[in-house]
C-alpha cells in the first residue's frame, strides 16, 4: 500500500543536517505498521513527508514515496492535494488544536468536503446539500456517536478529547481512503478513551482494509495493534519485523532498551516471570544521578 | 502522621458567562484524602473526575467551597502567615505540560532557583552551585545551566521541573500526570529518580494519574476518583486488587496489554502480583 525507499530529510535551518537518514518501509494493506521512537527520532517527519506536508524549513534530499502504486514524490501539488482526503487521510496528536474554535464541527465537515472533491464554494453551513450532509452523518455515525446531528452542531470546545479524536477519524473517513496516517492519536487522552480510540482504528482497519500506519512512542499501544514495527532511532531505522518476533527476540540495543523500560512498568522482564513491580536496573544515564540524601537538619524540622 | 490533607472539600466553577447560560458544575464533593509522612499515595481517575482539581485545592492555589486543606493538622488558610509560608515551601507540584510551567526567557538556573529566591535567598556563586547540584540530581548536566527552555527536549525539561519541586528541599511532592507523557526510556529513568528520592529522603508522594500501572508500582495507597467524589481506597482489608467499583474497572480494563500475544495483560499481572 505504501513503500517508503532510502528516505532521506534535511532541515535547512542554520546549518543543513540530515535528521532522517535512509529510512525505509513499507505498509501492507488491510494491516497495523507501527512507527516507533523517541520524540526528535524523525518519526513524525517522516509520516508528513509521506503526504507531501512537511513544513518549510525541512526538504526532502532523496528517496521514494509510493502509496497504491503512485510515485508521491512527482505529483504536482494539486495532485497531492487530491491524495489527502482521496486515498490516504491523517490523523494527528492534538485533537484540540487541530479543530478552528469559532467553527462548528459542521463547518469542519463541509471545508474537508470541499477540499476534497465535494461542493467547492459554497462554505457556509447553512447551505450545506443534503448529499454532504448525509456523508458527515455517515461517517460520524460510523465512529460510535448515536446522534450525529448533535455533533455537527456542536463547536470543538464543547466535546471532550476523546470525541473531537473521534470527530477527526470521522473526518479522515469522509472518502473512501486505502491508506491512514496517525500521528500519536492517543498520546493526550486518558487511558478510557485511549482504548476506545484503539478499538476505533482497529475496527475501522478492518471493515475499509486499509493499510494504517501509527506512530507512537507507546509500547503499549504497539502491542496493542501492531501486526508489523518499524523502530527509528536518531533519524534511523534501526530495526523492523512482526510485531512478536520484535517482542521475543529484539536485536537491537535500543530496542531491547525500550521493551525492557515497557514491560517493567507491568513488573516484568523478558523472561514471562513477574519480577515484582519497581525492581528494575536504573538506567545508566541515570545511575550516576542519585540525588544526594536530604540533609538532617532539613528533615528533622 | 498526616502530612498533608484535604478534609471533606467540595469546589464548584461557574461555567457560561456574558452570553451564555450560567450554570454551575460541582467538579468535587465531600472529598477526604490524607498523605501520611513518608508514603505515597495514588490519586487516579478519567480526565474530568476532578483529580486534578484536587490536586490544586492540596498546593492551596484555590480555596475550597466547603472543607478544609490541613497541612500538619493545620488550616492552610487560617492559620497565619508564617505557617502558609511553611506550606507553600514544604509542598512542591510538577505539573505534566512541563513546556507551560516555564518562563521561555527564564536560563534554566533561573527557572530552578526561583523557588530559593522565594525562601532562601543566596549569593549568586552559592545559587549557581547549587542549582548545579539540583541538575545532576535528575540527570543534567552543568553544562545546561545557561540553556532556555526551547533548547530542551520534553524528557529533559518535565526533570528540569522536578529539580525545581526539589529545589527548596520539600516534604511533599504532587505529581499531576507528570510522566505520563514521556517517552518510554525517560518515563523509566524519572519514576527511577522519583523512587529513589522516597527511599533515600523519605518525600511523600501525590501521584496524580489515568494510569494504573504507574500508581500500583509506585504507591503504598490508592484512591479511585469519579464525578468528584472517591468511590474506592486501599484500606488494610481492601488492596488495590480486591477492587471492585466500575470505575476502577473501566480504567483497569484500559491499560494496554505488555504484550502482542495477550499475555501479561495487566489484570492478571495485579491480582498474582499481589497474591505472590
Amino acid at each position: 500500500m505504501l513503500a517508503v525507499e532510502s528516505l532521506e530529510l534535511e532541515i535547512l535551518r542554520g546549518r543543513p543536517r540530515k535528521v532522517v537518514r535512509n529510512v525505509s518501509f513499507s505498509v501492507p494493506r488491510g494491516r497495523v505498521t507501527c512507527l516507533v521512537g523517541e520524540s526528535g527520532c524523525g518519526k513524525s517527519l517522516t509520516c508528513l513527508a509521506i503526504l507531501g506536508l512537511l513544513p518549510e524549513a525541512v526538504r526532502r534530499t532523496g528517496g521514494t514515496i509510493t502509496i497504491d502504486g503512485e510515485r508521491v514524490n512527482d505529483l504536482s501539488p494539486e495532485h497531492l492535494q487530491a491524495l489527502r482526503g482521496g486515498k490516504a487521510a491523517m490523523i494527528l496528536q492534538n485533537p484540540m488544536s487541530c479543530f478552528d474554535p469559532i467553527c462548528t464541527v459542521k463547518s469542519h465537515f463541509l471545508e474537508s468536503l470541499a477540499a476534497h472533491g465535494g461542493n467547492p464554494g459554497r462554505l457556509s453551513p447553512e447551505v450545506m446539500p443534503e448529499s454532504d450532509l448525509a456523508r458527515a452523518r455517515r461517517s460520524l455515525a460510523e465512529v460510535g456517536f448515536d446522534s450525529p446531528d448533535d455533533i455537527l452542531d456542536a463547536y470543538p470546545f464543547q466535546l471532550s478529547g476523546g470525541m473531537l479524536q473521534r470527530v477527526m477519524v470521522a473526518l479522515a473517513l469522509l472518502s473512501e481512503i486505502r491508506l491512514l496516517l496517525a500521528d500519536e492519536p492517543t498520546t493526550d487522552l486518558d487511558v478510557v478513551s485511549q482504548a476506545r480510540i484503539l478499538t476505533l482504528l482497529d475496527e475501522t482497519r478492518r471493515r475499509h482494509g486499509m493499510g494504517v500506519l501509527l506512530v507512537t512512542h507507546d509500547i503499549g499501544v504497539v502491542a496493542r495493534m501492531a501486526d508489523f514495527v518499524v523502530v527509528m532511532h536518531k533519524g534511523e531505522v534501526v530495526e523492523q519485523g512482526e510485531v512478536a518476533t520484535l517482542f521475543a527476540a529484539p536485536r537491537h540495543a535500543y530496542t531491547r532498551a525500550l521493551l525492557q523500560a515497557h514491560l517493567s512498568l507491568y513488573g516484568l522482564s523478558f523472561g514471562d516471570e513477574a519480577v515484582g513491580v519497581g525492581t528494575v536496573s536504573p538506567e545508566p544515564c541515570l545511575a550516576a544521578a542519585t540525588p544526594g540524601p536530604v540533609p538532617e537538619e532539613v528533615r528533622l524540622r | 502522621m498526616n502530612l498533608l490533607e484535604a478534609r471533606q472539600v467540595a469546589k464548584r466553577y461557574r461555567r457560561g458567562g456574558l452570553f451564555g447560560k450560567r450554570s454551575e458544575v460541582r467538579v468535587l464533593e465531600d472529598v477526604s484524602i490524607a498523605l501520611e509522612e513518608g508514603k505515597s499515595l495514588g490519586l487516579v481517575g478519567r480526565s474530568g473526575s476532578g483529580k486534578s482539581t484536587l490536586g490544586r485545592l492540596l498546593l492551596g492555589l484555590e480555596r475550597p467551597d466547603e472543607g478544609q486543606i490541613l497541612y500538619k493538622g493545620k488550616d492552610i488558610f487560617t492559620s497565619g502567615k508564617e505557617h502558609f509560608r511553611r506550606f507553600r515551601r514544604d509542598v512542591q507540584v510538577v505539573f505534566q505540560n512541563s513546556l507551560g510551567a516555564v518562563n521561555p526567557r527564564f536560563r534554566a538556573v533561573d527557572i530552578v532557583a526561583e523557588p530559593l529566591d522565594n525562601f532562601e535567598p543566596l549569593s549568586a556563586a552559592e545559587r549557581r552551585c547549587r542549582v548545579a547540584a539540583l541538575l545532576e540530581g535528575v540527570g543534567l548536566s552543568e553544562a545546561d545551566l545557561d540553556k532556555f527552555p526551547s533548547q530542551f527536549s520534553g524528557g529533559e525539561l518535565q526533570r528540569l521541573c522536578i529539580a525545581r519541586a526539589l529545589a527548596p528541599r520539600p516534604r511533599v511532592i504532587i505529581l499531576d500526570e507528570a510522566v505520563s507523557n514521556l517517552d518510554m526510556l525517560i518515563q523509566v529513568q524519572v519514576l527511577n529518580l522519583l523512587r529513589r528520592l522516597r527511599d533515600n529522603s523519605g518525600t511523600t508522594f501525590l501521584f496524580v494519574s489515568h494510569d494504573l500501572r504507574l500508581v500500583a508500582d509506585m504507591c503504598d495507597s490508592v484512591a479511585i476518583l469519579a464525578d468528584g467524589h472517591i468511590v474506592e481506597r486501599t484500606s488494610p482489608e481492601k488492596p488495590l486488587r480486591d477492587f471492585s467499583h466500575p470505575a476502577f474497572l473501566e480504567l483497569l480494563d484500559a491499560v494496554l496489554p505488555a504484550r502482542p500475544d495477550g499475555s501479561g495483560v495487566f489484570r492478571n499481572i495485579l491480582s498474582q502480583e499481589r497474591t505472590a
